[in-house]
């Protein structure tokens, strides 16, 4: 799931709540057998690792999250790596290619 | 960052995550009131989607945790605050720990269990709490490992059985009945109730197949929370409870005021190891287990020690 938060900061900066809703509704939904609650350990984890970064709104009581640069190089990296495993798969799978 | 300044910064965190986490079910709560649910089922849903508030909090917080550090915080506010209430214990620990005796060989010793109230167990002078004695340093250990209880159980011919607790108490959640709520646990060899002599008011003790890893989860519970979230159902045993988000089998209620090993117990679990901070390959190496044990009808403290010094 910490990929997937690092993918939808990098389009905006959410609450937590829209982070949940985000995630649930990109995800067509698979995720919402996952309980909404299960988010926060993974970004106090991305907090600690500075892949995110957690402001306090000054006109809300709204904390929102901001990808960090170290969290952008992350999940680039990470999309690579799902890419690259998917293309193995991809290439194990394919019939008569080897 | 000193060890003070992580404290600190932690407590922050932890109470901007309760504020998030309560800011997250409002948002919630608005947006289904909005559908035209009533405060009191948006309410009941939010929650319900949200998941367990009190064990997501528990896994956001150790996250930031140092383990040791702060189980051992916890473990100094515990003792500081239980040992005026009970002098004798205190007098006990005192005299314990002040007794010493050179050497240079490590060895059992064994310390009569006055710590335990003479009348609530049978035989109390049967009786022993164990620790380990490290002469080079003069110290006095009370930790085992699994594997070094193991050993003295297949061993030692002085005992009529050996035990083993967790050393610590275990913050436990129980969830699924009205509030979530955080209950003082111990983590107990199945065999603590034949040692200690002792019967449950209801149900049954632990078999000794239930401290093997992998057996179902099953509990204890003290009378006190029989009476207080069981209403002192005569039928509980055999029923659920959801402990640290895993239904637990209730297999029994303890009498009233028993308090082994820690005052205020409300839950006991069998595989005294098996904790959870700890990874499950590494369990039977850590020294994380007091042990205590029965001695043997005819054969007294002094016949023990000596044959805990022929081993050693």
């Amino acid at each position: 799931m910490g990929d997937m938060i690092l993918r939808t900061l990098k389009r905006q900066p959410p609450d937590g709540y829209a982070l949940a809703q985000h995630i649930s509704g990109t995800s067509n939904d698979v995720l919402q057998i996952i309980e909404e609650g299960s988010l926060y350990p993974v970004l106090q984890r991305l907090l600690k690792e500075e892949l995110v970064k957690a402001e306090w709104s000054i006109s809300s009581t709204h904390r929102t999250y901001q990808l960090t640069a170290k969290g952008a190089k992350h999940g680039e990296h990470e999309v690579s790596r799902f890419e690259n495993m998917l293309e193995g798969i991809t290439g194990v799978l394919a019939p008569g290619e080897s | 960052m000193s060890w003070l300044e992580g404290l600190f910064k932690r407590r922050r965190v932890y109470a901007e995550l309760s504020e998030e986490i309560r800011e997250h079910l409002q948002e919630k709560i608005e947006e289904l009131l909005a559908t035209g649910m009533s405060r009191k089922e948006a309410a009941a849903a939010a929650r319900r989607e949200f998941g367990n508030v009190a064990l997501i909090e528990e896994d956001s917080r150790e996250v930031w945790r140092w383990p040791s550090m702060e189980d051992l915080a916890t473990d100094v506010r515990y003792g500081l605050r239980i040992l005026p209430k009970r002098p004798t214990f205190t007098l006990t620990v005192v005299l314990t720990l002040a007794i010493g005796i050179g050497g240079n060989t490590a060895m059992f010793t064994l310390i009569r269990a006055v710590l335990l109230k003479p009348l609530e167990y049978r035989d109390p002078d049967r009786l022993v709490s164990l620790s380990l004695k490290d002469f080079h340093q003069n110290k006095r250990d009370g930790s085992f490992t699994l594997k070094r209880v193991d050993e003295m159980r297949a061993s030692s011919k002085a005992f009529s059985a050996i035990g083993a607790f967790l050393k610590l108490p275990e913050n436990i959640s129980l969830s699924g009945r009205r509030e979530p709520e955080a209950l003082v646990g111990a983590r107990v060899s199945a065999n603590f109730l034949d040692i200690l002599n002792v019967k449950p008011r209801l149900g049954r003790s632990f078999l000794e197949e239930e401290d093997a890893p992998g057996a179902p989860p099953v509990a204890m519970i003290s009378g006190r929370l029989w009476r207080r979230v069981f209403q002192g159902d005569p039928q509980v045993v055999g029923k659920t409870a959801t402990l640290n988000a895993t239904p637990h089998i209730i297999i029994g209620v303890l009498p009233d005021n028993f308090a082994f090993p820690f005052v205020g117990t409300d839950i006991w679990m069998a595989r005294p190891a098996e904790w959870s901070v700890i990874p499950p390959g590494a369990r039977p190496h850590v020294t994380i287990l007091n042990g205590f044990a029965r001695l043997q009808p005819q054969v007294s403290l002094q016949q023990a020690q000596a044959e805990l010094y022929r081993r050693a």
